[in-house]
């Protein structure tokens, strides 16, 4: 999996975000983005994610390469963002299974279970139980588990730790590091220092030029 | 891949469903503004003999503003709730629109059953059993109108701005092609009007159209503005 930023500007109101930007980001690594608040990495994510179109210039992804898009594209992508959020009135298997399903799949039980179990949930202390009853790190948990339901080859986690206890932390690096190391390109923004240990590369875009380092 | 897109559009119309049974907010409101509005025609009319252009613009007001105070949902609470992000991340634009476009025309249709009950109880109304298809087909076309022009505008405003009060501005001179043709031939049906292929097939053409044009633009809608 390859994703190219090929001269890629974008301004928002006048304000410009990032101007002809450069980047090949290559799978197999956890490529960290960081910089100050408001220097654009959850924009970053969004781009691609294809959820944002740039002002000018290409962002393109290659699959075995051959070039993705559209909704090729988007089915090979998971996001976790501080700002998502689950169905409240929905219990987290409804959950699970109704985003799962967004992508045409279907959940057996024991999926289920392994997903609880991968992200540190305890079937007896959600079931039946809406996802808005659910603790704030219980419902991180949920939208974890939705996220590695989705088995993508493109991680996208914008500060995925938020909410989670040092054995949530710890989880989501351990799974992180073993997605890159089956192949998968994990973008991975944050300004904690406790998960940079985790980063193969870094893309810094509060500097004035922005690369891979 | 086609059969994952029709897993996903079940997806969504199943989670709104679930949704629904949970809030019953949404179909409550529906039924009760359907309940009152001919509880309230129907007193002020006194049993007086009403024709069937008044009776026929009675009813499609109450069908029509139903949709209005339900398909309007559709997005903004997702909007509202942060969803919309997990939506945007995980559903594919197409099974998005057409679940929640399924979700919005069967509710209405039931609604519109409902109501067509409470209108031949409170007008001591009568469907000619000769008009009864042609009465539902026309049923059928205005709601499945209303649902696929609402659901695409109920996205549209969503994800605008301004928010509020642009649906109702939008829907309007959408939904009139529609509309007025449903409306005139409820007349002819409440007339004992046999069912009529040119009066039902421009409607059905418009809310091909519609459909259409919705699944093709609705991907600039549901991704542009993140």
């Amino acid at each position: 999996m390859e994703i190219i930023f090929n001269n890629v500007s974008l301004n928002f109101s006048h304000k410009i975000i990032f101007s002809s930007l450069n980047l090949k980001l290559t799978s197999g690594k956890i490529i960290q983005i960081i910089g100050e608040n408001g220097s654009g990495k959850s924009t970053f994510l969004n781009l691609a994610a294809h959820l944002i179109r740039p002002t000018s210039g290409k962002i393109i992804a290659f699959c075995d390469e051959k070039k993705l898009q559209g909704e090729d594209y988007r089915k090979k992508i998971a996001m976790l963002t501080p700002d998502m959020k689950v169905y409240e009135n929905l219990t987290a298997e409804e959950n699970l299974k109704f985003f799962v399903g967004l992508r045409g799949k279907i959940l057996s039980r024991d999926d289920t279970l392994n997903l609880w179990e991968r992200v540190g949930l305890k079937e007896d202390d959600i079931k039946g139980k809406y996802a808005g009853k659910l603790s704030t790190g219980m419902s991180q948990r949920l939208k974890f588990a939705v996220f590695l339901a989705m088995d993508a080859k493109v991680w996208l986690l914008d500060e995925p730790t938020a909410n989670l206890d040092e054995a949530g932390r710890e989880t989501v690096i351990r799974e992180a590091q073993q997605a890159a190391k089956k192949g998968a390109l994990v973008l991975w923004a944050t300004n904690d220092e406790r998960e940079r240990r985790a980063a193969d590369e870094v893309i810094n875009l509060s500097s004035d030029t922005i690369r891979i380092s | 891949m086609k059969s994952l897109t029709f897993q996903a559009t079940l997806s969504v119309f199943r989670k709104e469903v679930i949704a629904a049974s949970r809030f019953k907010g949404t179909w409550l409101t529906m039924l009760m503004f359907s309940f009152t509005t001919l509880s309230l025609s129907s007193l002020a009319f006194k049993g007086t003999a009403t024709d069937s252009a008044t009776l026929s613009a009675l009813y499609w007001i109450i069908i029509f503003f139903s949709a209005m105070t339900s398909v309007d949902r559709l997005f903004i609470e997702e909007e509202f709730s942060g969803t919309i992000r997990m939506l945007k991340a995980y559903g594919g634009a197409i099974p998005i629109l057409f679940g929640k476009m399924l979700y919005g025309f069967l509710l209405l249709l039931a609604i519109s059953v409902i109501a067509t009950f409470f209108f031949i109880v409170l007008f001591d109304g009568n469907i000619p059993q000769e008009s009864s298809v042609f009465f539902f087909v026309n049923l059928i076309l205005g709601v499945w109108g209303l649902s696929a022009a609402g659901t695409f505008l109920a996205a549209l405003s969503a994800s605008a701005n301004v928010k509020s009060g642009l649906f109702p501005v939008l829907m309007l001179p959408v939904m009139l092609p529609v509309l007025l043709p449903v409306t005139e031939a409820t007349t002819e049906i409440f007339e004992g009007g046999a069912f009529d292929v040119s009066a039902v097939f421009p409607v059905f053409l418009y809310d091909l159209i519609l459909t259409v044009t919705s699944s093709l633009l609705f991907d600039y809608v549901w991704y542009e503005d993140l």
